[in-house]
């Protein structure tokens, strides 16, 4: 079972190398395409246009940048504080459910903040609450396999 | 990137064009407006319109100290996103 978990992990972390490499990528895009209507701006002489560019390039690093340290802190926190209850077979099991919610509990994190950027490089603000939202439905998710967990294994009987 | 790594590829390759694409389009717009200021400067000096042909220069100025902000932030930022990447909390 472990064994099958560290395959399963394993294709996440290479889901979480390549949602980082496309956030980067889009990021840069994104702040492109602001310096564009920046530069447009400048030449039409529409100061709102300049403003809101140059806050969307801020805010499109800013973002990126938030997403990238605060992710795998609270991934990491909510891993320590996961399944240790139990032995034998339901205590493998915590610990594989442990691991897989904490792996896609993290890729959903880095997915929301992939469609903040993506929201915020267009102009748009609606795609960041949807990813706080989706990050703090995460965050409880994740929080709530520790509590139900180790009830889970008492119910079961595990030692 | 593993299994991902050709996805990765295509997107990059994509995203390369893209970028060269809108840095073309950047230049030729810059250009387009530096044109448009000069022909404002040169016509505020034509007929003595001093405030035209100072709003051209502090234009033109302007213009290209944001091309080049742009062209150089840009690429140092694209760098800092790059290194703190951060890897696989699992």
């Amino acid at each position: 079972m472990t064994a099958a978990g560290e395959i399963l992990l394993g294709i996440f972390r290479q889901a979480w190398a390549l949602i980082a490499g496309l956030l980067v990528l889009i990021a840069i895009l994104g702040g492109l395409a602001q310096v564009f209507k920046m530069t447009g701006g400048v030449l039409l002489g529409s100061n709102v246009w300049v403003s809101q560019a140059v806050a969307g390039t801020l805010g499109v690093i800013l973002i990126a940048l938030v997403g990238f340290l605060s992710i795998p802190a609270i991934a990491q926190a909510a891993v320590i504080g996961g399944v240790t209850t139990g032995c034998g077979p339901i205590s493998e099991i915590g610990q594989l459910a442990g691991m897989l919610i904490g792996g896609i509990g993290s890729l959903r994190m880095l997915k929301g903040t992939f469609t903040a950027v993506v929201s915020v490089s267009l102009g748009g603000s609606g795609g960041v609450s949807n990813a706080l939202i989706e990050i703090a439905e995460t965050i409880f998710g994740m929080l709530f396999i520790t509590v139900a967990a180790p009830v889970a294994a008492a119910f079961f009987g595990a030692c | 990137m593993g299994i991902f790594q050709p996805v990765y590829d295509a997107i990059a390759n994509l995203s390369r064009d893209a970028w060269g694409f809108m840095v073309g389009l950047l230049i030729i717009v810059a250009m387009l407006g530096g044109l448009y200021y000069t022909l404002q400067g040169g016509a505020g000096m034509a007929f003595g319109g001093s405030k035209m042909a100072a709003y051209a220069i502090v234009g033109i100025v302007g213009l290209v100290v944001l091309v080049l902000i742009a062209f150089l932030m840009l690429p140092e930022l694209g760098t800092l996103l790059q290194n703190s990447t951060p890897k696989a909390p699992f």
